[in-house]
């Protein structure tokens, strides 16, 4: 398929304005995430930590237990709202002062 | 041009991922790692990507990858993967879309993060500053084939 062609179809199925709404979305939780970093660092760890566009911060704590994670992950999605989670920024907080972006 | 950031002196990238179309493309930051000879995604993400794990994470589909830290177990996935950037220039008031596709990416399930790695990253001039806070990526002329670049 020709370039031109490829791009045709491409411009038909894109929806634009979604991917930007996303990347807003993904900029706000991004800054706040930045905002509250020192924060973060200091209250949260031991957790694995969400932070949304509009600033809220959800947290679940670590576990290695494979079946109790997904029963806290169901709360994370739960708190931030499962179409947030991937616009949210995650990281997951070892010890005061380490932060892991996940 | 696509722009970069930085958490905590670490340089990530945005970009929305998608398998063969990019209708469903899901939003996601990678670790610039030219350490990485491929792009690699969390199981997490391929799940969003509509993968099958169990398709996908079985033994005869193993690879070994050595590094610094010690081996590390891959899981490769064959298909039409595109990475799409959107670049918004208010002044021109347009929008550019560039897409790059790699035929091949591997799914570490250990893997905290995506990682975009030397296959992708070798397509563009990378420019970083860790002062002033700034990533830049430009497509080289020696890139090859494999992107499409154009705007609305």
């Amino acid at each position: 398929m020709e370039n031109n062609e490829k791009i045709a179809e491409i411009l038909k199925t894109l929806k634009l304005d979604v991917l930007k709404e996303r990347i807003e979305q993904t900029n706000q939780s991004n800054s706040h995430f930045l905002r509250l970093y020192k924060e973060l660092g200091e209250k949260y760890a031991g957790n694995i930590v969400a932070v949304s566009a509009t600033g809220k911060i959800a947290h679940i704590p670590f576990t290695r237990d494979i079946s109790e994670a997904k029963e806290h992950f169901k709360r994370l999605e739960e708190q931030v709202g499962r179409d947030n989670m991937r616009t949210a920024t995650i990281s997951y907080i070892p010890k005061p002062g380490q932060i892991l972006l996940l | 041009m696509c722009r970069g950031f930085f958490v905590d002196d670490q340089p990530f990238l945005f970009a929305f991922l998608f398998r063969k179309t990019p209708t469903d493309a899901i939003p996601e930051k990678f670790l610039l790692d030219t350490g990485s000879n491929c792009t690699c995604i969390t199981s997490n993400t391929a799940q969003s990507l509509g993968v099958n794990l169990d398709d996908v994470v079985k033994e005869d589909n193993c690879q070994i990858a050595e590094g610094i830290g010690g081996d590390t177990y891959v899981y490769p996935m064959f298909d039409s993967f595109g990475f799409l950037f959107v670049d918004e220039s208010k002044e021109l008031k347009k929008t550019s879309i560039h897409i790059e596709y790699l035929e091949r990416i591997d799914l570490i399930p250990t893997l905290s993060m995506s990682i975009l790695g030397r296959d992708i990253l070798k397509r563009f001039d990378l420019n970083i500053s860790t002062v002033l806070k700034t990533i830049e990526l430009k497509r080289n002329d020696f890139g090859g084939e494999g992107h499409l670049c154009f705007s609305v």
